[in-house]
């Protein structure tokens, strides 16, 4: 087997440059400059021009054809492409960069390819600058065999189904070789995937970038249009009044947009116009997933079938509904004079952008005269609904629903967000011409939260909106790279939530929450350390998957801080009890109360359960659902798929996303059970408990075993013990004497021996220490507001509460 | 260089010659065809032709329903043959101007391709004449 060979001046891209530089080269460009210089002199002299023009046409036709058979020749793939010599797959480009320079070398390849155009895309995509790539490797660059690099480039090329090893191929070589170039990728946070990824799309953007003549036959056809197929349609002076046509604006839209998503819809949506019965679509999807791009993809298609085909064309108009319904008296005439004209005058398609509004006009002559367009053959109504207000408004019409072929627009998939998003990153910089960069990281990090952040729209529009004010922002700061710091304010501007990097302070913040936490909550640090772990996985986006920030469940007798823990942690993870969502789901016992979960059934009721309706709202939120035992099991299977995936889509169809979600279930399932226990087997260790306590539970049929599997954690709160309870008492006597401080300025002296008392009275074996709160209140306050009855003081006197006081007020209360 | 400049009778043989008279013609032959393609969607002379006798702008009056009314039959009838003459009119300037702009463009291409065919010719005349 012979070793190939790796000779840059044997390829046929040298042998190009050569002939070039000696056709149409500095040199050649001189003689010919001369020669004409002569014979314009000449003809000056003798007042005739013919020889001049006649060689000075022969030589531009001549450069003309070298042009030509250079481009067509000698750049891209050579068909007898000599696999014995390596060199011979390097695109000219490099080869022009390298050529005259001696022998082939690493060093000059590297060299090469950072000077060449396109190695500036991955470049930009890295997020680094070239002067210091070129310092970080320079040292590497010699121990790498030229011949070996060249082999394992051309492997590579093969692999990214390029045929030429072109610029962003060898950058790519190089920085999949380990060393000090993985360090450069780990500094760039580029995984060798996401590499392989951004060579691709190097190729797709010369292609997005690649400027059509404005003398080439499409746009001669796209300036001019069809001349005289509108000559058969008649006037349509009362349609043009309410309507707005976007038949040719499509065109255009559809090619600067570079690629479609949702080809399947669009598939069946062309099969559906080309038959010959009804043509009605209805296309049903949530904000942002790209309802109206895909009419207007839709458009395109058929605009190019008659194109090809001879047929007459089809206008798309847009219908100004919110005009027709509000700004005529006679809406219904209106619209039944300016379909009447379209349904007379030729093939239409009228667009509705929110059918709802007409469902919902008080008018009812409104949608007869729409229904009855809605039959139709000669006009296609195309119109949009979000999936709420299909259900809320046309679903429940029967007749009118039943006229429309439904497609629904479901949010792009990461994949195919992902390419929009590149598709728009590489319009938007052509279009500011601006020298702001997006990488790929802060792409896919704008993708990643967008999906998780931005529950309320769907992609990709979501995500295009952030970018473009990502790059707004890192203009305005005149950065050359949109960082992720900018698409974290972009999304927290969008999403009203603060997602911006976690700083110094909110670190710290977050490694003190523990403490945080074991001030409030007493004797139950085993539950504390769980949560202060999932929230820490939460907070650096370690958790980022399809379900909620953390699930648990609490079980415990009554009293002993399981819902206390709920009320602390949402006060210190969301900023306040206002995004605590409480569910009594002893509320939810039977096996209808399910519906006060999913929503109702009927399609004209009012629709949307509290729980999906609050979380919607306050989509970072922790929901606590109290004594989830007295539920119906129904209601429990719903949590399973909210448990498991982390949303839930209710009987309208609409999804509640969860995944901003900290989950709490209590139960008081097992108290007996933990209270004889511990009292029987005090020595035994926790995980043997609390293996106990969940086969119990599981064998009295409290909760299925797939129910409690699906929480993160199960976590016990055990009874209080005699010290608990009085760091407890102290606590809230602490919380109480400081709030009357506060609020009437008195300082509240209280005797150590009252806590005591307070302890006897406030704690139970029954209900643990949910009766500690009340009986302060009732010694303090209410001794304080007889005292203040009784006796003269004002802001600022001390007060003090001996115990013998406050018995002797007992006492006569009684 | 001098491997280079070696190969160029190779190139002149093998790759530029086959080129420039088999693959470049063909070229712009299809050139040819695409403009021509575009110029018939633009001015739709299919269509026309197609709908050469039909109304202008679809403007069309019914007949009554009662055929003795002969006034109103014959004002119907005038009517309608009034608006596919005015369609015709317009029609027939559509295709004249579509056939003048498609002979131009015949004029255009067979000049550049009958030009292309006969440079390498031209060359070696004046060559010829040159050194004779």
């Amino acid at each position: 087997m012979t070793v190939p060979k790796c000779d840059i001046r044997q390829t046929k891209a040298n042998t190009g440059l050569v002939l070039h530089n000696i056709l149409a080269g500095k040199l050649s460009i001189v003689v010919y400059l001369s020669l004409l210089i002569a014979l314009l002199k000449t003809a000056v002299e003798s007042g005739d021009y013919t020889i001049f023009s006649f060689v000075a046409g022969l030589i531009l036709f001549g450069l003309h054809i070298e042009t030509i058979f250079m481009k067509e020749k000698f750049s891209g793939i050579d068909e007898q492409i000599e696999e014995s010599n390596l060199a011979s797959y390097l695109s000219t480009e490099i080869v022009r960069h390298i050529h005259g320079k001696g022998n082939l070398t690493t060093n000059k390849l590297f060299n090469a390819s950072l000077k060449s155009i396109r190695s500036s895309f991955v470049i930009n995509m890295l997020g680094i600058e070239k002067s210091s790539m070129a310092k970080k490797v320079k040292s590497s660059l010699q121990n790498i065999d030229a011949q070996s690099f060249l082999k394992d480039a051309l492997a590579h090329a093969k692999d990214l189904g390029i045929e030429t090893i072109t610029a962003p191929v060898i950058l790519s070589t190089f920085l999949r070789s380990g060393g000090v170039f993985k360090e450069l990728l780990n500094e760039c946070d580029i995984s060798i995937n996401d590499l392989d990824e951004i060579v691709q799309w190097e190729v797709f953007s010369r292609r997005v970038n690649a400027s059509e003549s404005t003398l080439s036959p499409e746009s001669f056809v796209r300036a001019f249009g069809s001349f005289g197929r509108g000559w058969v349609q008649g006037y349509t002076s009362e349609l043009d009044r309410v309507t707005d046509e976007i038949s040719g604006s499509v065109q255009w839209r559809s090619k600067k947009r570079g690629l479609m998503i949702h080809k399947k819809k669009i598939e069946s949506a062309v099969h559906i116009l080309s038959r010959s019965g009804q043509k009605n679509m209805l296309f049903v999807g949530d904000k942002d997933v790209g309802k109206e791009t895909l009419i207007e993809n839709i458009g395109t298609l058929l605009r190019k079938d008659e194109m090809e085909n001879g047929k007459e064309l089809t206008r798309l108009l847009v219908l100004r509904t919110e005009e027709i319904l509000s700004g005529y008296k006679h809406p219904d005439r209106v619209l039944l004079r300016a379909l009447s004209k379209a349904e007379k005058a030729g093939k239409f398609v009228i667009i509705i952008k929110d059918i709802s509004l007409f469902m919902q006009s008080s008018d009812s002559n409104v949608r007869t005269v729409l229904s009855k367009f809605l039959q139709s053959k000669s006009i296609g109504v195309f119109a949009v609904a979000s999936a709420d207000s299909y259900h809320k408004y046309v679903k429940g019409n029967s007749a009118f629903d039943s006229q429309f072929e439904k497609i629904y627009v479901e949010a792009a998939s990461g994949k195919e967000a992902l390419s929009t998003l590149m598709v728009r990153s590489i319009q938007l910089q052509k279009e500011k011409g601006k020298n702001t960069y997006i990488t790929f990281r802060a792409l896919k990090m704008l993708l990643r939260l967008t999906e998780r952040y931005m529950t309320n729209a769907g992609l990709p529009g979501s995500a295009i909106s952030v970018l473009e004010d990502a790059i707004l922002t890192a203009n305005n700061e005149k950065q050359k790279y949109v960082l992720e710091s900018h698409i974290r304010k972009a999304i927290s501007l969008k999403a009203r939530v603060d997602v911006e990097d976690v700083s110094t302070d909110e670190k710290q913040k977050l490694l003190q929450l523990k403490e945080t936490l074991s001030t409030s909550i007493i004797g139950q640090d085993e539950s504390i350390d769980a949560l202060v772990g999932a929230l820490k996985r939460a907070k650096m986006d370690i958790n980022a998957g399809n379900r909620p920030l953390g699930t648990f469940l609490f079980l415990g007798p009554t009293g002993v801080g399981k819902t206390h823990t709920a009320k602390i942690l949402s006060n210190e993870y969301f900023g306040g009890e206002e995004s605590l969502i409480r569910v009594d789901m002893n509320e939810y016992g039977t096996e209808e109360s399910v519906y006060g979960i999913i929503g109702d059934t009927n399609p004209s009721g009012s629709g949307q359960s509290y729980l999906t309706k609050r979380v919607q709202d306050h989509p970072f939120s922790l929901l606590l659902l109290d004594e989830i035992e007295k539920a119906h099991p129904a209601v429990l299977n719903v949590f399973l798929q909210i448990l498991d995936e982390g949303h839930l889509t209710d009987n309208k169809g609409k999804k509640t996303d969860f995944r901003n979600t900290i989950i709490i279930a209590t139960s008081n399932a097992g108290a007996l059970f933990i209270r004889d226990f511990i009292a029987k087997n005090s020595n035994k260790k926790k995980d043997e408990f609390k293996k106990s306590l969940v086969d119990t539970i599981i064998k009295d049929r409290t909760f299925s075993p797939e129910f409690i599997n699906r929480f993160d954690e199960v976590l016990l709160y055990y009874p209080l013990n005699i010290h608990d309870t009085i760091s407890i008492a102290l606590l809230m006597l602490d919380g109480i004497v400081t709030e009357i401080a506060e609020k009437k300025g008195f300082n509240i002296r209280v005797e150590e021996d009252i806590v005591a008392e307070i302890v006897k009275r406030g704690y139970s074996v029954e209900f643990g220490a949910r009766e500690m709160r009340r009986v302060i209140v009732d010694i303090i306050e209410n001794y304080l507001a007889d005292y203040l009855l009784q006796n003269k003081a004002k802001r600022g006197d001390t007060i003090k509460i001996s115990l013998k006081e406050v018995k002797d007020y007992l006492k006569s209360k009684e | 260089m001098i491997h280079a400049i070696l190969s160029f009778p190779g190139i002149l043989l093998l790759s530029f010659l086959p080129w420039y008279y088999g693959e470049y013609p063909v070229r712009i032959f299809r050139q040819y065809i695409a403009y021509a393609k575009a110029f018939l969607e633009i001015i739709s002379i299919v269509f026309l032709i197609k709908t050469f006798l039909s109304p202008w702008k679809s403007i069309v009056d019914e007949y009554p329903k009662n055929l003795t009314n002969i006034g109103e039959i014959a004002q119907v009838f005038t009517l309608n043959c009034t608006t596919r003459i005015i369609g015709m009119i317009f029609r027939t300037v559509a295709l004249s101007v579509a056939i003048i702009l498609h002979a131009a463009l015949i004029v255009l291409f067979t000049v550049y391709l009958v030009l292309w065919l006969s440079y390498p010719g031209i060359l070696i005349v004046l060559a010829y004449l040159s050194f004779s």
